[in-house]
């Protein structure tokens, strides 16, 4: 590329010193804007999910995170205080791949691990007022006193038999997987162990 | 841009006057900051009269919530990219200059986006990656191009607030009638009774499509009311008031 000799050639390095200048500021501020919205982005979703466990076991008072099998459940307490009162429930997370992207959900079950006591969607991106239909408490409550061992009959959404599929298979792989491990737990352990 | 910088990327500025001509008929007579304030909200909106920013309008407008916070956000960023590209102007190089823009649209979303994060994140859930996409969306960077690289920042700002606020009433329009008709509900509000069975497709992407192209015709035709119908069916002397008729 042949420049008009008339144009110095610092032009075109002050137009590139502007672009590194507007970065270098840029980054600084970015850098500055996450470290104060990190915390309270992280705190939103720890607060979301203490609402939608307590929602799915009900009676709960308090809640700690406790690994169990590989995963990080909710164990929740009558409390007040995390780890303090009765065993009331354990809130366990659990995922598989609906028709349109990963469906999340919470399930809730007794304290013995057993039977499932509620459960509820944390993320799904399904149709609208189709697979977006297993959000809705219609639905959710169709598991709730169903023993969590073996497979899981539930009546799916007529229109919506991938997602309602997924939510199953959700519960009978990834929670009926860690619910055998906390019944695995001597019950001493299971009260004892370390909150994450 | 200064004079001495423009024999560097002649062709480029030729195209890029082109480009200007084309969506600025009124170029002669440099419109101020009321007239770019109006133009943006009806005659040069966007959403109905420049068909800009087509992915989040079609994909945000299922329910007026997000459709409002997605416009909203737009808007932000659109005043303040506006404003810094006007401000920074006289140093902005013709041949960086969609670099300075990008370096200053991303920053602004990437703010935008973390800030809805952290104070209303289940709207930015239901928002998904539409709110980091704002990146793309051709009002804004054209918005830089087409005015505030030229302009003071009062115009700038003038017309940012007209282009943001035409893309927000654009967003809303398409909402309404989206969540009205497939939810009964606006804004979670009740509005029609139960006798009228819910319209599930306008929830659904070809809804989208349905009410935007139902808009534009209706907005063609509240602009050519009382012209004349020529011969051959076109109408003739129907003012082109969009800046990029498609």
């Amino acid at each position: 590329m042949t420049a008009p000799p008339e144009v110095a050639r610092g032009s075109r390095l002050g137009g590139a010193g502007l672009v590194v200048l507007l970065a270098l500021v840029l980054g600084g501020v970015l850098g500055a804007a996450d470290a104060l919205f990190a915390p309270r982005i992280e705190e939103q979703r720890r607060a979301r999910l203490r609402r939608v466990a307590l929602d799915v076991v009900p009676g709960g008072g308090a809640l700690e995170e406790v690994t169990v099998g590989g995963a990080v459940v909710l164990r929740i307490t009558a409390g007040p205080q995390p780890g303090e009162g009765a065993l009331v429930g354990w809130a366990v997370p659990g995922e598989a791949p609906g028709f349109a992207d990963v469906v999340r959900i919470l399930v809730g079950l007794d304290p013995e691990a057993r039977t499932i006591t509620g459960l509820a969607v944390l993320d799904a991106r399904e149709t609208p007022g189709l697979g977006d239909r297993i959000r809705e408490a219609e639905f959710c409550d169709r598991f709730a006193e169903h023993p969590i061992a073996g497979p899981i009959e539930i009546d799916a959404i007529s229109g919506a038999t991938v997602s309602s599929e997924a939510v199953q298979s959700a519960v009978e792989a990834d929670v009926a997987r860690v619910a055998a491990a906390i019944r695995r737990l001597e019950p001493g352990s299971a009260s004892g162990e370390a909150p994450r | 841009m200064t004079d001495e910088a423009r024999p560097i990327d002649a062709a480029d500025e030729v195209a890029g006057d082109a480009a200007l001509a084309a969506a600025d008929p009124n170029e002669d007579g440099e419109p101020g900051a009321v007239d770019r304030l109006y133009r943006g909200l009806l005659p040069e909106n966007p959403v109905h009269r420049q068909l800009l920013g087509m992915c989040p309008t079609l994909a945000v407008t299922a329910t007026v919530a997000s459709a409002l916070t997605l416009g909203l956000a737009t808007v932000a960023v659109l005043v303040a990219s506006s404003l810094a590209v006007s401000l920074l102007r006289r140093w902005i190089a013709d041949h960086v200059r969609i670099l300075v823009y990008t370096v200053v649209i991303a920053s602004l979303v990437t703010l935008v986006d973390r800030g809805i994060a952290a104070t209303l994140p289940d709207l930015h859930r239901a928002l998904g990656p539409y709110v980091p996409l704002i990146i793309v969306n051709c009002v804004i960077i054209g918005r830089a191009e087409a005015c505030a690289r030229r302009s003071t920042p009062v115009v700038a700002l003038a017309d940012a607030l007209g282009q943001g606020g035409g893309f927000l009433l654009g967003l809303a329009s398409l909402a309404i009638v989206r969540e009205l008709l497939a939810t009964r509900s606006v804004l979670g509000w009740r509005v029609l009774p139960d006798a009228f069975e819910p319209w599930v497709i306008m929830a659904l992407p070809p809804g989208a499509f349905f009410t935007l192209g139902l808009l534009i015709a209706a907005g063609n035709a509240w602009r050519d009311r009382g012209e004349p119908e020529s011969a051959t069916g076109t109408r003739e002397g129907a003012p082109v008031s969009g800046k990029i008729e498609v």
